[in-house]
């Protein structure tokens, strides 16, 4: 795969590529092209994993999970296991209730929501085939995964839940007895008057689409290893996560530990995407086991574990309407969202629907909405994060409608959409449910998109082309996202129980190089990189050799509630590295001035050097004056010794990043068969740290869109069996499938992030599954098909096609 | 993911290794290049007690002409077929199927014979050699057998061979000079087991009638030999509407399983969409005399 990418400068028209090598001070490093510095370990293998950790006398955990979906567990049967060799303990819900173990939180909560924490093994029943019982600890992984096959499981089965819609139906098998319902929670996102536009409304456009259950699949499955010292009591836990700290903050809750004797490391993690998102109970049981068998234990998940048990996603069953004038201006929207949770909330509750409905109404100016939001358990696997986080169904939803509105009122989908873009002059705009847009203008990214894939000419095209019985369609979509979420008052107010601010240290010792200590985690997004230009940039150093930036080790960094999840570590991460970088630059010239005894508006810093400006001969190096201020002796009054600066950054109000994409498509009429012609982005995030970091972040959030759209499909039978267990089934997108990304780039700064960042990471998996939705509409118009249905699968569009059965719609 | 005790063995000769069938039957399992054993023995689908590795035995990885049939000892890599200059001269069609195989880290590993004695229903090695109607030798303790393609396959995943017998080479009788061949397939990404997939050879008359056809179809419980395809293209001028004919005729009693990739419907209108494009790309063949186009 190949990316082109065009840069169109608007506030700071800083053509990276053409930046000297060697230029280095205040604006000088952010926007610059430099190659990732993490990679060389990456790519060579010498980054360390959690599958890497080996430690003397280290033991190895297996899992036994539920064979059923849905049952009352009578008994667990470990004495064959317990006489297996080399079988050193067999774990269950019992034991842990006797060490005084808890359960695992949910973080997201809403009012009146049904579960608020989960046991970690199952105590009287299992609710989802995959459900951790009992845990086997062995001398190796083999002989683990021998004895987990003796541990004999008693339960008594129950009918399978396997559809959300019918959980909620009266009479339908209740999961969870307690609650006499199969409802966990619900939302009702509203503003304005909706019912009133429908009445006047000369267009209502009412449709049912449908999401599949899909999963982030981060190439390097979960995993943990835990060594406990019983001299020191102190517990050492390694762990593929994107939050160490809250996994450490929840081991420490859940098992009644103090927090100072709990360490938590997040090393090499090869993709979290969300997956990676929420603490585990595989993460807890490992440390409880260390700690009892005074031994070190670890446990790496498996590929069809980890189709049994990490948190999946996108599930959603949505009833709309949506109301237009004559004209195609949008009234309203309204309707009802039913969420699939699985088996039990997993820590994100259903925030997924509620963060995806919340800016379903994108670019468009519309006042008016209601959606209510149903999260309904079923026996499947817990439902949680997936990059994007329910912006791609909420997206698709909405686009699929505007193009039927123009469809309906035979008018242009790109006038359509033009008609109803927020002027970039109404901004800041606040939207029905009370988002407050930070700026932008969408109409120019989709002008933009259209004239960079041929908009104007793709009709004569496609004419053509169907004379000669072949199909081409496009699509585009224009999206406006809440990313990297602030401030924390509002957030928790929302009922995410975590704060979302982030706290930076830096550390200048005499040698006048500085290390960035982040609480964040890097699954591969180049963190390292973007930090240390950040720092580099205001310190007048170079990112390569004299910054290194430490991620995801709770000894050493400064907590950290939110860490890498919500396309936030760039944004909130790299605004405190700003701020915590510019309180030692201040410092650093100040006492440049005394010493060099000049004016302190006179100092400026930039290529290593410290100096008066004009006059570069009266300068000291960075690290002449790092070692004067770490000496300690002549500095001027009231300064205290030491360069070592710790700044917390909790953002005023999120940040509202926009795209346009737009695709073209040829659909086989024989196969089935879809090929993606073009794929075009047009993206605003704010001030870009790394062009390239960016269109890397775009490229990859857009092919698990494209796979998301095409291929991917978690699947479960009748009895709650999963049948996609591997990746033979379930089908990632591969560098075949997913063509060419041209990107192209506007850069309109956030107004109150210092640095004007705008969060990034998310943004390329929202609008591609609208986009080819529209573009497979727009291919098979002819046919009168309605795109309704996820994935776009070859059998599907040939159905529609050949009009058999229900086809794409 | 980690297979259940087993024992292994790793002889040099085929004598040793129809030896250790004879001693163990039921309870060995030939491991050829192991692409799809390894994976059932890590999900513990498949437990055998025993592996018998054949990658070891000199003899059972050869490429040669013999009396102008290609000779095929089964533990050939696949990747080594591929690249054999000899099949690209006399069977191009098992290198136009080998394409399709997997992918190339996969072919590096994966074994001709393995594919075969494998069986799987959407495997492309099969069809074509039933295309090409190939023979295979078998061979055990209490001698030696040879079975024809037609006859080899019975059913998903089972074969003609039994518990003791070792599949030692497969033999591809030459073709007519000037015959057309293709092999086409779709799947859901590239290297994916096919959804649908043809393989044919057309030989064509002095006159340009059809001479001898041959189509198969993949993802059956059997590689699919239509015969209503030969007879009514054999003797007939191959214009599009009897390859149109033809391909209709060659779905006609196939029968491929629906799964969560596509369903009996579906694959069966990508059948004869393959079908039909199977015969047109090899009609073309036949007409420039057999070379690849």
């Amino acid at each position: 795969m190949t990316w082109t990418a065009r840069l169109q400068g608007e506030a700071q028209p800083q053509a990276a590529d053409e930046q000297p090598s060697l230029h280095l001070g205040p604006g000088r490093v952010i926007g610059r092209r430099i190659q990732r510095l993490e990679d060389p370990r990456l790519l060579t293998g010498q980054a360390p994993f959690v599958a890497d950790v080996n430690l003397p006398g280290m033991v190895h955990a297996a899992i036994v999970r539920s064979p059923a979906a849905h049952g009352y567990l009578r008994t667990i049967d470990a004495a064959e296991a317990l006489g297996s060799p080399g079988v050193q303990a067999v774990l269950t819900a019992k034991d842990l209730d006797e060490l005084g173990v808890g359960e695992m939180p949910v973080h997201w909560l809403r009012p009146g929501q049904r579960n608020v924490s989960n046991p970690i093994l199952a105590t009287d029943k299992v609710y989802y085939v995959g459900q951790p019982v009992a845990v086997v600890v062995a001398d190796d992984a083999y002989a683990a995964e021998d004895a987990a096959e003796l541990v004999s499981l008693e339960i008594d089965p129950l009918p399978a839940m396997v559809n959300a819609e019918e959980a909620l139906q009266p009479g339908a098998t209740i999961l969870h007895e307690e609650w006499e319902t199969n409802l966990l929670a619900e939302h009702i996102a509203s503003g304005g008057d909706v019912d009133r536009q429908f009445e006047h409304a000369e267009v209502v456009i009412a449709e049912r689409f449908q999401i599949q259950r899909q999963a982030g699949m981060p190439i390097e499955t979960r995993g943990a290893a835990a060594t406990y010292d019983p001299l020191t009591g102190e517990l050492t836990l390694w762990v593929s996560t994107q939050m160490p700290h809250l996994v450490k903050t929840d081991i420490c809750q859940v098992c009644g530990w103090p927090g100072h004797k709990v360490r938590v490391i997040a090393p090499a993690v090869g993709g979290g995407f969300g997956v990676k998102e929420p603490p585990y109970p595989e993460e807890i049981v490992v440390c409880v086991l260390a700690k009892q068998l005074a031994r070190p234990v670890k446990w790496v998940e498996d590929r069809r574990e980890h189709f049994l048990a990490s948190v999946q996603a996108r599930e959603m069953t949505w009833d709309v309407e949506l109301a237009a004038d004559g004209n195609g201006r949008i009234l309203g929207l309204r309707g009802r969202v039913i969420y699939d949770v699985g088996g039990h909330a997993s820590a994100q509750g259903i925030g997924v629907p509620i963060v995806g409905t919340g800016m379903m109404l994108g670019p468009y100016d519309v006042q008016h909405m209601r959606v209510h939001i149903l999260g309904a358990v079923t026996n499947k696997v817990p439902a949680g994060a997936y990059r994007g986080f329910g912006r791609p169904q909420a997206t698709f939803v909405m686009e699929r409608l505007v193009d039927e509105l123009a469809a309906r009122l035979n008018l242009d989908r790109a006038a359509v959409r033009q008609r109803n873009f927020i002027a970039p002059h109404a901004q800041p705009y606040r939207n029905a449910l009370g988002h407050v847009y930070d700026g932008g203008d969408y109409g120019r990214t989709l002008d933009r998109a259209l004239r960079q894939i041929g908009y104007d000419v793709f009709a004569a095209r496609q004419a053509e082309a169907r004379a000669q019985g072949r199909l081409l369609g496009i699509g585009f979509v224009t999206f406006v996202m809440e990313a990297g979420l602030g401030p924390s008052e509002q957030i928790v107010r929302g009922g995410h129980m975590t704060g979302t601010y982030e706290t930076v240290l830096i550390r200048m010792d005499p040698s006048g190089k500085a290390v960035v200590y982040c609480g964040s985690s890097s699954q591969g997004q180049g963190h390292e990189t973007t930090l240390a230009q950040v720092c580099a940039d205001r310190l007048g150093l170079d990112p390569e050799r004299d910054v290194v930036v430490v991620l995801g080790d709770t000894a050493t960094t400064p907590y950290s509630p939110a860490s890498a999840i919500g396309s936030r570590v760039g944004m909130v991460g790299g605004a405190a590295t700003f701020l915590a970088a510019d309180r030692i630059r201040e410092k650093l010239v100040k006492l440049t001035a005394h010493l060099l005894e000049a004016n302190v508006g006179d100092i400026e810093i930039s290529e290593g050097l410290a100096y008066v400006q004009g006059s570069k001969d009266r300068a000291l190096t960075i690290q002449e004056v790092a070692t004067a201020a770490c000496l300690g002796s002549n500095l001027p009054d009231g300064m205290l010794p030491g360069l070592e600066v710790s700044e917390t950054f909790d953002p005023p109000v999120s940040t509202f990043p926009y795209a346009t994409h737009a695709a073209t498509v040829e659909i086989d009429p024989d196969t089935g068969g879809l090929t993606i012609l073009r794929y075009v982005v047009v993206q605003d995030c704010g001030t870009m740290i790394n062009p390239s970091v960016v269109e890397g972040q775009i490229a990859g959030g857009v092919a698990q869109g494209i796979g998301g759209a095409l291929l991917e499909q978690l699947v479960y039978n009748s009895d709650g069996q999963p049948l996609t267990t591997s990746f033979m089934d379930y089908l990632l997108p591969t560098a075949v499938e997913i063509p060419d990304i041209e990107i192209v780039h506007l850069q309109t700064p956030a107004p109150d992030i210092p640095g004007g960042m705008k969060g990034l990471g998310e943004a390329g998996t929202v609008a591609p599954a609208a986009v080819l939705g529209n573009a497979v509409a727009d291919a098979l118009a002819p046919f009168g098909i309605r795109v309704t249905t996820l994935p776009l699968d070859p059998d599907r569009l040939w159905r529609a096609i050949n009009r058999r059965g229900d086809g794409a719609s | 993911m980690k297979p259940a005790p087993f024992a292994y063995d790793a002889p040099r000769e085929t004598a040793q290794v129809v030896e250790l069938l004879a001693k163990y039957g039921d309870d060995a399992k030939v491991l050829a290049g192991g692409q799809s054993l390894i994976p059932l023995l890590n999900f513990r689908l498949a437990r055998p007690d025993r592996l018998i590795d054949v990658t070891r035995v000199p003899a059972l990885s050869n490429i040669e002409p013999r009396d102008g049939s290609l000779v095929i000892a089964a533990a050939t890599r696949q990747a080594t077929l591929e690249r054999s200059a000899l099949t690209a001269q006399g069977w191009p069609l098992l290198i136009e199927a080998l394409r399709y195989v997997a992918h190339s880290q996969i072919r590096a590993l994966g074994t001709v014979g393995g594919s075969v004695a494998h069986a799987d229903p959407a495997a492309e090695l099969p069809a074509a050699f039933m295309t090409l109607d190939a023979r295979f030798h078998l061979r055990c303790a209490r001698g030696a057998r040879t079975v024809p393609a037609a006859e080899f396959f019975v059913s998903y995943f089972t074969t003609a061979l039994e518990p003791d017998e070792l599949l030692e080479e497969i033999e591809v009788p030459p073709l007519p000079g000037g015959t057309g061949y293709a092999f086409v397939e779709f799947a859901r990404r590239h290297g994916d087991f096919a959804l649908g997939g043809a393989a044919a050879l057309i030989t064509l008359d002095a006159r340009g009638m059809c001479r001898h056809i041959s189509l198969t179809l993949l993802g059956a419980e059997t590689p699919w030999r239509s015969p209503q395809t030969e007879q009514v293209l054999v003797g007939n001028p191959p214009d599009e509407q009897n390859l149109v004919e033809a391909a209709h005729a060659a779905v006609q009693g196939f029968e491929p399983s629906g799964d969560i990739h596509g369903s009996t419907e579906y694959r069966i209108g990508l059948a004869e969409t393959m079908a039909l494009r199977a015969l047109r790309r090899a009609l073309d063949r036949a007409h420039t005399g057999g070379r690849p186009t």
